[in-house]
């Protein structure tokens, strides 16, 4: 229980952004933006300017932007190349002002580069590369047979693959999407040949990769940096400067090195960047290590059963009224069950990400989402209770003089209580399964553990959210199956 | 006196329910008899208040309480028989009209109440520790019984009832046939009764109405159907009936 307060009390404080000294970091899913967004919190932490909020990991490019946009977060670590092309949609150009005036003009600002060049790569198999005499980009030319596995970045966007392809002169026939972190086990395993990767990626080494030259020079820049909103430098003027300071301090092989502690060491990355902070001798590294260890299973299951109780509760606080209502006004309810159905035939990561433009990232959205998913089983239960109950029934009620409302209160309720109550049960076991996305955008639960097990290519890490929530589902279903009291 | 006038109702059926004019007199058992979807239902419900006729009238004179029974008794199967019993008075008494259970405490109900329902049980045969149980937890004679006590919970001045005694055993049926119509002798009610037996019409009708196909094939006292038969109809189903003896 106290876990739960706990909880509650942390998701208040995620809210009240208002306050001045406290700022929170982003980063998107990948491991090397983890760290970099690590070693930026634990240099604001030092400085003790601001306190630091920790919203690392939140998902891809689109996500993280659109909530520095919103002030759901205050920096987090950027490319170069991905504002360009995914952010702007302009073609880059070779000067750096050029991207910073563009930035001014959408309000924000981007800190000096870290020294690390993590372009777009193209990666395949050792023992292939040896085979088949490939080790430049052009090689391919003469090996169309290789079956490509790429990430949807790489693959949808127009100056990507399909620009590649153009600039280089072949085309792939085999090309599958896959994410980022499956790619590297899906290649190792060979049931694919060939993958997207990032220069300064730690995997490569480990997974015995062999990287193709970029011989026609096609591939732009991916300089990394911390990207702010313009006010930053103003709002925390000496975080703002020790920012600036860590420019040219990680160099590719530096920051392949730190990922590689990460993926194949498995050192925590607060550790990691700690150890990269040397020089702020700091003396509680154990509480860096405990603050990002913070997936305790009680803490994630209570995180997960408040986001599932707090949004079961309020779907069915709004959905028996609304079957109610359906039962009563057959015309306006079918529009209200054909508006529940829609809502149920969104796929939930886009109803997440559509939410953040208007309410962020967070516990909240999470909510929101899990309670519109919840809202069908619930609102057709309490329907089609009332519908089921034999007719006679509400005959007799009139005929003996009840009024409406009794009638639906003392009889026509309780008579259908089993579909409602079947309604609340299947609506319980969706949305203990819906609740691992929650982490995606923030709204921790046991997907915590799934997307950071995705992340760093962790088959175990995701078990321990998988797992638990299947429990967590069967056990819920088994409680609500043994209170309902059928009618005789 | 009781008047239908020009009474027209479409159901979903191929007919609709036709009566240009009929009356029956208070204080009397009438019975409507027909075959299976003859409009009899139709017409009781149309009675009782919970049809409405698309065309014509219906007067009830100075009769304004309707008691209604179904066939098993309507009861309905989540509250116990004494819940079932006490819906009536709930209803009619505001202090509860806006409750959101159907539960009651015992304290809040009066001593007329208590009495009302003793007498009630009195009246249909039926011991006091009956009312502590569900519908299914009794018989099928019971449930009626139970069915006819709520029905007239309110001193209603006309019943209408609809094949009560159908679905019962014959020992459970001839037993209750009897005390029913004890019961209104003694009650002096205005009483509708619909149903396809012609021996149960015959025990209980002072008149007899047949229908056929919603429309009104004869009408009149007991003596005068039986005597005078107006077609092969009537005289077919007097005949089901057997040995007409009142």
């Amino acid at each position: 229980m106290i876990s739960v307060f706990r909880f509650l009390y942390c998701g208040l404080l995620l809210f009240s952004w208002s306050a001045e000294a406290q700022i929170t970091v982003g980063s998107k899913m990948d491991t090397e933006g983890r760290i970099l967004a690590e070693i930026v919190s634990q240099i604001a932490e030092t400085l003790g300017e601001t306190t630091v909020i920790r919203k690392h990991g939140m998902g891809g490019t689109g996500i993280v932007y659109e909530s520095l946009k919103s002030r759901f977060i205050d920096l987090y670590p950027e490319y170069t190349g991905t504002l360009w092309k995914t952010v702007l949609k302009k073609t880059p150009t070779a000067q750096e002002k050029s991207l910073h005036d563009e930035l001014a003009a959408l309000g924000l600002n981007l800190s000096e580069p870290l020294g690390f060049n993590n372009t777009y790569a193209l990666a395949l198999r050792q023992e292939d590369a040896q085979k088949r005499n490939l080790h430049r980009i052009s090689d391919l030319k003469s090996n169309l047979d290789l079956r490509a596995g790429f990430t949807p970045e790489f693959l949808k966007h127009p100056e990507n693959l399909s620009a590649l392809e153009k600039h280089y002169g072949f085309k792939l026939p085999h090309i599958r999407s896959l994410d980022h972190g499956l790619a590297y086990e899906a290649v190792a395993h060979s049931q694919i040949d060939l993958i997207d990767a990032y220069s300064t990626d730690g995997k490569i080494k480990r997974f015995g990769l062999k990287v193709l030259e970029d011989d026609q020079h096609f591939f732009p820049d991916y300089q990394a940096a911390f990207l702010v909103r313009a006010d930053f430098p103003d709002l925390y003027p000496k975080t703002w400067k020790a920012i600036q300071k860590l420019r040219g301090s990680l160099s590719s092989d530096a920051m392949a090195g730190l990922n590689a502690r990460a993926e194949i060491d498995r050192i925590p990355i607060p550790t990691i960047a700690h150890d990269f902070l040397q020089k702020s001798t700091s003396e509680n590294q154990l509480s860096f290590v405990s603050r990002y260890i913070n997936l305790e299973l009680a803490e994630t299951t209570a995180a997960h059963l408040f986001l599932v109780l707090v949004s079961m509760t309020a779907a069915i606080v709004v959905g028996i009224p609304l079957g109610i209502f359906s039962y009563l006004l057959p015309k306006p309810g079918k529009v209200i069950l054909a508006l529940c159905g829609v809502i149920q035939t969104v796929p939930s990561l886009a109803l997440l990400c559509f939410m953040i433009p208007w309410i962020g990232i967070g516990v909240l959205p999470s909510l929101v989402a899990l309670f519109l998913y919840s809202l069908l089983p619930i609102v057709r239960g309490a329907y089609s209770g009332l519908m089921e109950v034999n007719p006679r029934y509400r005959e007799v009620s009139q005929a003996i003089g009840l009024h409406p409302r009794q009638t639906l209160f003392w009889i026509l309720l309780p008579l259908g209580r089993g579909a409602i109550w079947n309604g609340i049960c299947v609506s319980a076991v969706i949305n203990v399964g819906t609740a691992t996305l929650a982490a995606f955008i923030g709204g921790g639960g046991y997907g915590t553990y799934i997307v950071t097990g995705l992340a760093l290519n962790d088959i175990s890490m995701i078990l321990n959210g998988a797992i638990p929530a299947a429990i967590l589902a069967l056990v819920l279903h088994a409680i609500l199956r043994r209170t309902m009291v059928y009618p005789a | 006196m009781i008047r239908v006038h020009e009474l027209k109702y479409q159901s979903n059926s191929k007919w609709s329910l036709d009566i240009p004019s009929l009356h029956w007199s208070t204080s009397q058992t009438h019975a409507i008899i027909g075959l299976s979807g003859s409009g009899k239902t139709t017409l009781l419900k149309i009675l009782q208040g919970l049809l409405i006729p698309t065309h014509g009238t219906v007067s009830l004179g100075n009769l304004k309480s309707r008691g209604y029974v179904i066939q098993e008794g309507g009861l309905f199967p989540h509250l116990t028989l004494k819940e079932n019993l006490l819906l009536p008075f709930r209803s009619a008494n505001p202090r509860f009209a806006k409750s959101w259970s159907f539960r009651y405490k015992e304290e809040d109900l009066s001593v007329a109440v208590k009495d009302r329902i003793n007498y009630l049980l009195d009246l249909v045969s039926l011991p006091p520790d009956v009312l502590r149980r569900f519908p299914h937890e009794i018989s099928g004679g019971q449930r009626q019984r139970i069915g006819v006590a709520r029905a007239l919970a309110l001193d209603p001045e006309l019943i209408l009832m609809d094949e009560p005694l159908a679905a019962l055993d014959p020992l459970t049926k001839w037993e209750l046939k009897k005390d029913l119509r004890d019961i209104f002798d003694k009650l002096k009610k205005t009483v509708f009764m619909v149903t396809h037996d012609m021996n149960v019409a015959l025990y209980f009708g002072h008149t007899l109405t047949v229908l056929h196909e919603g429309r009104v094939v004869q009408s009149g006292n007991f003596e005068e159907v039986v005597s005078h038969p107006v077609n092969d109809l009537v005289q077919r189903l007097l005949e089901s009936g057997g040995s007409v003896q009142k």
